[in-house]
């Protein structure tokens, strides 16, 4: 568990693409869509990437915070969808937002715990000194699911996030960060681009049971590690930000920590699983609901690596803005 | 571990009033969803989690009990 000191979330801004594919047209199986929870989820187009999402949301966040640029000190882009193999996504991003040159920019391979792992490495700048980190978060999923993988190609929807992490003193956020290599085949894209092996795929392939499985093994005591360092309990936290895997692997974890469902936010059913960007596009999607009643939120992202981590932060003063189309 | 607890449980996985012992587990009945929510439905019930992929390569319900009954 780790304590960052004087930081804060300043804002928090998501967009997906425009296009919106239905799951009642793919799909009769009502079992299954009741148990992912997806109803629908937006898709790019061949042309959009996870950058120009994250790009998006990144400067209507710049200009609702009228933050100048020239005080944005550091980019991170964490996203398992970059732009490029080479070069890093955030040195191009620089670019295009019209940043300075004296800045640090590099991307992160991340995926469902990205978020929170972002949120960490961001607040890590800013107590080695730095005012504002750009914390850039997405993933265009879409483009590597087999279209013949009936539970994937429900599932995954497409997302860019962008969020700015500040100093602030007297505001802290605790974390929780851990890894677990042994079951990094659980989900996978093995098209292996260094070892040149056969039989690869370019596909993404996810174990289900065994990331359930792993879910249910790491996931309650990282948060019930999280309450206890936090010195907190479940009632005193507002909301529970969870990673959107699936709906029942929500309500799962919510019967296994006896906490009140009614305390978990939710996107899934619009927005599907966005991977790393479905904790800040939750926070977008629900920012009414914060507003009327903001508080502590706990954090949490789990999944490929196998990789989790929490974050216990105030969203009381942080500018949230609703989920934007590009 | 019970027995009646575990039966009601795959009965319950694969919506049906009740199961023998016996019951063969094809794959109509017993896909990827019915193989995780009958982990839920264990670490529910017992606190236990069990390895998917024995689970998955349950036969017969008598191979369930014996898989939950070895933990």
């Amino acid at each position: 568990m780790i304590k960052v000191q004087n930081v804060k979330i300043t804002g928090i801004a998501a967009c997906v693409p425009k296009e919106v594919i239905k799951n009642n047209d793919l799909s009769d199986n009502t079992k299954l869509l009741d148990s992912i929870g997806v109803k629908q989820r937006h898709v790019v187009l061949e042309n959009q990437s996870t950058m120009d999402l994250c790009v998006c949301a990144a400067e209507r966040l710049i200009k609702e915070l009228n933050i100048e640029k020239d005080r944005i000190d550091a980019i991170i882009f964490v996203s398992q969808t970059p732009e490029y193999q080479l070069p890093a996504t955030a040195c191009i991003i620089q670019n295009i937002l019209g940043l300075k040159n004296n800045i640090i920019a590099y991307d992160v391979n991340l995926g469902c715990s990205g978020y929170t792992h972002g949120l960490f490495l961001a607040s890590s700048l800013i107590s080695s000194g730095l005012k504002n980190v750009l914390l850039l978060v997405g993933d265009t999923i879409s483009k590597i699911v087999d279209k013949e993988d009936s539970s994937s190609n429900l599932l995954f929807g497409d997302a860019g996030s962008a969020s700015i992490i500040s100093q602030k003193n007297g505001s802290e956020i605790d974390f929780a960060l851990g890894n677990d290599g042994a079951g990094f085949e659980s989900i996978i894209v093995d098209s292996d681009q260094n070892r040149k092996t056969c039989n690869k795929s370019d596909y993404l392939t996810m174990k289900g049971a065994e990331v359930f499985t792993f879910t249910l093994q790491r996931i309650p005591n990282l948060i019930k590690e999280t309450l206890s360092y936090s010195d907190l309990n479940s009632k005193s936290i507002n909301y529970f930000i969870f990673h959107q895997a699936n709906l029942f692997m929500l309500k799962t974890l919510a019967e296994n920590l006896d906490l009140n469902f009614n305390q978990f936010l939710i996107s899934i059913d619009e927005y599907g699983n966005t991977s790393s960007a479905s904790i800040p596009i939750t926070i977008c999607h629900n920012r009414e609901k914060i507003f009327k009643a903001p508080g502590k939120s706990l954090m949490a992202g789990f999944g490929v690596g196998l990789s989790w981590s929490s974050a216990v932060s105030e969203l009381e003063d942080t500018v949230i803005l609703p989920v934007m189309e590009l | 571990m019970n027995k009646e607890k575990i039966l009601k449980i795959v009965a319950d996985t694969i919506e049906v009033e009740s199961v023998s012992e016996s019951l063969k587990l094809n794959e109509d009945i017993w896909d990827s969803l019915a193989i995780i929510v009958f982990i839920a439905a264990l670490n529910k019930e017992f606190g236990l989690v069990l390895n998917p992929e024995k689970i998955s390569s349950a036969k017969t319900v008598q191979d369930l009990l014996d898989i939950v009954e070895q933990g």
